[in-house]
């Protein structure tokens, strides 16, 4: 587009010599001779100059052209160029007069437009463009500006007409009324520009000159925030009365009981998370949860529980998504035990018993997209939330199981603690891991899939308003900032589900994707260059501090029946189980009497019948095997006080045979029958739920006469003898230690052993079993334990065959030793929630 | 100190699960010292087990005792414990059933010695080493019975047939830990013993006297012996008391258990065929085996009761309930205490199979009586009954409250079948064994021609164990702890309660 198409000049014709040249005088013609006067010699000087009207002949010599007109009348002289212009604002006419020559010298000049943006970036709809603009010898003309997005379908986003066109810096704030990039052209009318459509084009032209100038500047993302988000899309409760389910729902979920999508739906996880509330709290009744089912909602109790915001509890530990680097816990509510013994003696009861009672740890995760401020030049400053101008950009959602450090645990050094726990367990994470993920994997009671393992993590579809998330195939997991309403725009959101294994571990990770764009690698390209050359791994992804799943166990009430001497040593207790990922509260334990527990009522009413009234009916009508337990008397000095007579020491009985027979006597009438029944009611009288202690003397001392052997100097030969009979874990998380067992061990052993029992775990090496010749130093339960590991907690110390000659059939784990009991790793997997029986797992750690 | 231990093990071999006596001497050849009254408590005494090879397989001691019968060890300390002086020159003599200490279930030649140690005295001596010979137990009959006289005892015994001939095992054991034995003798007897074991008709708090003794009979030829096992008065003594015996001339049938008194006298019946049906006859001894005049006879409409049960209500009365020759009706038979008898028919084929089970071959395979129940308020009658028809077996299960004996409503039954593909080809169902749980529960082991056992899984009959032995015929279901367990031969190594 040639600078001058046609350019008018008029002037007067004068008599005198023309310029710079020799003009004949002629009385018949005239000439009109017209100069260009081009600013530099060079380059080319390529003006044609044309006269109108018609003039009779034209000659040109150097930068002159001579014109004879053959009448009189005003010549407009007409100059076509490529390249050059006139002075703009001189009238160049030419008066044509016979006998006269007119003299016309034109100055050219070279008409531009400049245009220099000042910022590389902004971000629109916060910020403004700014730039300047400087057109010269175009003010006559009509200068246009317009912005064009990559594939934007039309390409302009914006144009505005008319913007100044008189010489000189225009500040392009000036030309696009401070233009804070909304757009006022195609698809974003009225909305701010933004990255996904970058770079842009600003292009101010000359309609008539067509001359112009271009810039571009970019809209970039500057990075991404990972937060915790709503369940809904306006971070508000549903309606109780409209949407009860939903807002039964969203309320579990605010208080940390994973109710699952809030949709309205009743489904078996809702009903799962009513009936763990009703766990939780004093003042619900389980049974009611469970009995009522999906009715349950409208039980006035619970949701008057639901409206204070009872029982809440915490997820992850301080609260809040850990940065990235950082490390939080978060929590599975686990006071769930056996509860009969079918459950208890299955492989995989406690798999079992986690799936009826457990959910997946959930929580909504929102990513907020920033973009990048004009004034950041490369990606170190602070972002700028700029929601409407993020557009619908893919969030890709990452979840990093890192390989489990489990140096932790005692490696086996400490001749005081020869445990196995540390290389039984990475044994079993390298026979389990699945491309380095060690998490628990499916097959093992974990949530870790085989297939697609990311995608396993993450719910998809439109369970957590307003986002809606794909899975599109692969392993890939995505979701479209959200662009509608406020509240969420700009953002990203879905619903992380990890395991409820304890020891499991994320890292969960928002990562920007224009995966499937045209641009995208112009996109990536541009962010890299923007943020400095960075790795585009490791811009625009946001990414949480480790994430590992703790299991919390509570302990509801310690009863004294009778208190024993010593309290226990809790934080011996906690120290083990701390190694399997449990979180022990034992600071909120109530402390009971045995008159306290005796009278105590159901749901504490006082119209409800006592604990004592209770277990006697459910002692009186228990079926057959229990054989001789009769009418329970109770007693505070001993729990089977006066209902237990033992039969006489016979003339052939040495004491300890009677002894033992007496042992084995209570034991047969306290049979595991009746005390699960037993704990079953303790259970049901504690509405503080969780392990629940009972310091217990089961019997009243025994009187037994020792034999003298050889009739003389016998020290003593009548004794009252105190019946350990037992430590035991019963159903419902309810351990009885025995009054005079309790003082010999380790608090650390003896509490810990029979706690394990109440959550599954089986006994290890403890004698009681069937030997094969004692050849086979193995376990009672050998698919539930380390075989190598011979120092696992739930062995007995004393006299075990079983055990490994090396170690010795006894140890001391006494309160005075040094040794010390650990569980070994198959019992820590267990507890964490691993299914230990089913292959890969290894049998026993290596050697 | 100067203390000597002198150790003698039997000539051997030992059959499994057969006790393993060992027989101490400890002899004080210097100067008092004292000494534990309860030497087999804790660690005082610790047999050390060696294989063939005098590879040491382990240590077994009083904890290792207690542990073998589910009871927790004894956590006293030794410092602790009674002693009297062990004056110098003394003796200390006494026997161990090495067996009571560590299964040595697996036939082999082993070595074992006995380490003595008391630390507060300062004792510590040990026994020289002694071989011996562990050799397979081909269990060929044996019975099984929990009873409770003052406590629960699951009671066995065995008839073992080997090169040596055969021996009767009897064995004493724990409810906790069945696999191990308070206490075990053995007693030679004919081959082909079928032994049967005493239930007791009465139950006392006095002592545990009658839970560690127990009358058993076996048959031999046509006669019926008797012998008691007590609890042994010294290191000499097996503990076997009197011995009695009863013979079974042609026409006699020998039913059903044995009925231990609280005297120690034990009872047995004895039915005689007659021309029309046939008479029960008890005849008893006391307890010293002195036989007693037949104080009971009861005419019954039975010519061949087989099966027959026998049971006491521990209120006096025994109970026998019986079928002809496997088929309908059962028989129940009341004999009182004060000598009076009823008999009444309890279960015919209508009850079983209606009224149109003509043609229907309906064979008994098992009864049982479950009377002396202690808490159950509703002792009854257990049967099952094998239906066959449609070339397809069915299994009748039934519970009878003898409350209700004679009335329509007495028995409550459900039906079980075996699962497609349980049976083998031309293997037939042959006997049966039942237990309650609560009258509403009953659980059944039924033993197959094949020497199998099926139990029910999902409301059919599965095989669920392969003793392949005859004397899987004998196998029974008793309740420990609350749980069903059965009493099951095994290849070489005894009884096994699972």
């Amino acid at each position: 587009m040639p600078p001058i198409a046609m350019h008018s000049v008029r002037t007067l014709a004068q008599p005198g010599q023309l310029l710079g040249a020799v003009v004949q005088p002629c009385n018949t013609r005239g000439v009109i001779a017209v100069t260009l006067q081009y600013p530099t010699p060079d380059p080319a000087h390529d003006v044609t100059v044309e006269l109108v009207p018609l003039y009779q002949a034209k000659r040109v010599e150097g930068d002159t052209t001579y014109f004879t007109i053959g009448a009189e009348a005003d010549y407009e002289v007409r100059l076509t160029s490529a390249r050059w212009s006139a002075q703009i604002d001189v009238e160049y006419v030419a008066q044509g007069r016979l006998d006269h020559h007119t003299t016309i010298a034109i100055p050219l000049v070279v008409p531009s437009i400049t245009l220099a943006l000042q910022d590389h970036h902004f971000v629109p709809g916060v910020e403004t463009l700014r730039g300047r603009y400087t057109p010269a010898n175009l003010a006559p003309d009509t200068l246009k500006l317009t912005i064009r997005g990559t594939h934007y379908g039309g390409d302009i986003v914006y144009e505005r007409d008319a913007i100044a066109s008189a010489d000189g810096d225009h500040p392009l704030g000036a030309a696009l009324a401070d233009w804070d990039g909304i757009a006022n052209r195609g698809a974003l009318d009225g909305l701010p520009i933004n990255p996904l459509h970058s770079p842009y084009t600003v292009r101010v032209e000359a309609e008539n000159t067509h001359r112009f100038a271009e810039a571009q500047f970019h809209v970039l993302y500057h990075s991404v925030t990972l937060a915790l988000g709503t369940y809904t899309a306006d971070g508000a409760a549903p309606d109780e009365a409209g949407a009860r389910g939903r807002w039964v729902q969203y309320k579990l979920n605010q208080l940390g009981y994973f109710a699952g999508p809030v949709d309205g739906v009743i489904g078996e996880q809702t009903r799962r998370a009513m009936r763990r509330y009703a766990i939780g709290h004093p003042g619900l009744s389980e049974r009611r949860a469970r009995l009522d089912g999906a009715g349950f909602i409208d039980h006035d109790p619970f949701r008057d529980a639901l409206r204070a915001n009872q029982q809440a509890r915490p997820i992850i530990q301080h609260g809040a998504l850990p940065a990235d680097g950082g490390a939080a816990r978060i929590y599975i509510d686990h006071n769930y035990f056996y509860h009969d013994m079918p459950d208890f003696g299955h492989d995989t009861g406690h798999v079992t018993r986690d799936r009826a009672e457990l959910d997946r740890f959930e929580i909504p995760l929102e990513a907020t997209l920033l973009l990048m401020s004009r004034t950041d030049a490369d990606g170190t400053g602070v972002g700028v939330a700029a929601p409407r101008a993020v557009d619908t950009v893919d969030i890709e959602w990452e979840v990093d199981e890192a390989a489990e450090n489990t140096g932790g645990l005692p490696d086996g050094t400490d001749p005081n603690r020869p445990t196995r726990a540390r290389a039984y367990i990475d044994a079993a994470l390298v026979a389990t891991r699945g491309g380095g993920r060690t998490n628990c994997p499916s097959t093992h009671g974990g949530a870790r899939q085989a297939v697609n393992p990311n995608a396993g993590y993450f719910r998809v579809g439109d369970l957590l308003p307003p986002f809606t998330s794909t899975a599109p195939g692969g392993d890939v997991v995505r979701t479209p900032a959200y662009q509608g309403g406020d509240v969420k725009r700009g953002r990203a959101g879905i619903l992380f589900r990890g395991s409820y294994v304890a020891g499991d571990n994320y890292r969960i990770t928002a990562r920007l994707s224009f995966r499937g764009r045209p641009n995208a690698d112009a996109l990536v390209a541009a962010h890299r260059q923007a943020h400095g050359g960075a790795e585009w791994a490791n811009i625009l992804r946001a990414r949480s501090g480790r994430l590992t799943l703790w299991r919390q166990h509570r302990i509801a009430a310690v009863v004294g029946w009778p208190a024993p001497a010593a309290p226990i040593q809790w934080a011996d207790v906690a120290a083990e189980y701390e190694r399997a990922y449990c979180e022990l509260d034992h600071a909120h334990a109530i402390a009971l009497t045995a008159a306290q527990m005796r009278a105590r009522h159901m749901d504490g009413d006082p119209m409800m019948p006592t604990f004592e009234d209770t277990v006697a009916l459910c002692i009186a009508g228990s079926v057959r095997d229990d054989r001789t337990v009769g009418n329970v008397v109770w007693n505070d000095a001993s729990l089977f006080h006066t209902n237990y007579g033992a039969p006489a020491q016979g003339p052939r009985e040495t004491a300890r045979e009677y002894l033992r027979r007496v042992r084995a006597d209570a034991r047969a009438k306290i049979s595991t029958n009746f005390l699960q029944q037993f704990a079953t009611a303790v259970s049901a009288f504690m509405a503080e739920r969780g392990g629940i202690i009972i310091h217990g003397r089961w019997i009243p001392p025994v009187r037994a006469t020792h034999r003298a052997l050889w009739g003389h100097g016998a020290d003593g030969n009548v004794e009252d003898v105190e019946m350990g009979l037992m430590c035991i874990g019963l159903t419902r998380g309810v351990v009885v230690l025995s009054h005079s067992m309790f003082p010999d061990y380790q608090d650390g052993f003896i509490v810990t052993h029979e706690m394990g029992h109440s959550r599954f775990l089986n006994h290890h090496e403890t004698g009681s079993d069937r030997q094969a010749n004692a050849i086979n130093p193995s376990s009672d339960n050998p698919t539930h334990h380390d075989l190598r590991d011979h120092n696992c907690t739930m062995c007995y110390p004393h006299g075990i065959p079983s055990r490994n000659p090396r170690f010795g059939a006894s140890v001391s784990w006494g309160r005075a030793s040094p040794h010390r009991a650990m569980f070994c790793g198959k019992c820590i997997l267990k507890l964490r929630g691993w299914d230990v029986v089913t292959a890969p797992m290894p049998a026993a750690s290596p050697q | 100190m100067t203390l000597r231990l002198d150790l003698t093990v039997p000539e051997g071999p030992f059959v499994v699960e057969h006790p393993i006596v060992l027989s101490l001497c400890l002899t004080n050849d210097g100067d008092p010292v004292a000494f534990p009254l309860d030497y087999e408590c804790g660690g005082v005494i610790t047999a050390h087990v060696y294989d063939h090879a005098g590879q040491w397989l382990g240590r077994y001691d009083g904890d290792t005792q207690d542990l073998r019968l589910g009871l927790e060890p004894e956590a006293r300390p030794d410092a602790a414990r009674p002693t009297e002086a062990m004056p110098s020159g003394a003796t200390l003599r006494w026997s161990v059933d090495l067996r009571s200490y560590v299964a040595l279930d697996v036939p082999a030649r082993h070595a074992v010695e006995v380490v003595v140690a008391f630390a507060p005295s300062g004792v510590r001596v040990c026994s020289q080493r002694c071989a011996f010979e562990v050799v397979a137990n081909h269990v060929h009959a044996f019975d099984a019975l929990l009873d409770v006289v003052a406590t629960p005892v699951l009671h066995t015994v065995q008839v073992h047939e080997g090169e040596q001939g055969a021996r009767l095992a009897a064995h004493l054991r724990s409810v906790h830990a069945p696999e191990a034995a308070w206490r075990g003798a053995t007693l030679p007897v004919r081959s082909g013993a079928q032994p049967r074991l005493a239930e007791a008709d009465f139950a006392t708090r006095a002592s545990f006297a009658h839970d560690f003794a127990r009358w058993i009979a076996w048959l031999e030829e046509d006669v019926v012996r008797l012998r008691r096992l007590g609890e042994p008065s010294g290191p000499d003594d097996d503990g076997w008391g009197p011995a009695c015996e009863k013979p079974q001339p042609d026409g006699t049938r020998w039913l059903g258990r044995p009925i231990e008194h609280a005297d120690g006298g034990v009872s047995i019946w004895l039915h005689t065929s007659a021309a029309k049906g046939g008479v029960l006859v008890r005849s008893r001894w006391d307890a010293a085996g002195v036989p007693l005049r037949d104080d009971v006879r009861v005419p019954v409409h039975v010519r061949d009761p087989s099966p027959a049960v026998v049971s006491s209500d521990g209120a006096g009365s025994t109970w026998i309930a019986c079928a002809e020759a496997g088929a309908l009706p059962v028989t129940l038979v009341r004999a009182g205490p004060e000598g009076t008898a009823t008999s009444i028919p309890l279960l015919d084929a209508t009850q079983v199979a209606g009224e149109a089970h003509a043609g229907e071959r309906l064979v008994v395979l098992g009864l049982r009586l479950e009377l002396k129940l202690h808490r159950d308020p509703s002792p009854g009658v257990l049967a099952a009954v094998l239906r066959h028809h449609d070339e397809q077996p069915t299994l009748w299960i039934g519970h009878a409250s003898l409350e209700q004996v004679g009335a329509a409503s007495a028995w409550s039954a459900r039906k079980l079948a075996p699962a497609p593909g349980a049976l083998e080809p031309g293997e037939t169902l042959v006997a049966a064994d039942l237990v309650a749980l609560s009258p509403t529960s009953i659980e059944v082991l039924v033993v197959t021609s094949n020497g199998r056992i099926l139990r029910e899984r999902d409301g059919e009959l599965h095989g669920v164990d392969d003793p392949r032995s005859p004397a899987a015929r004998d196998a029974k279901l008793v309740v420990l702890d609350g749980r069903a367990r059965m009493v099951l031969p095994t290849a070489a190594r005894g009884l096994h309660v699972q």
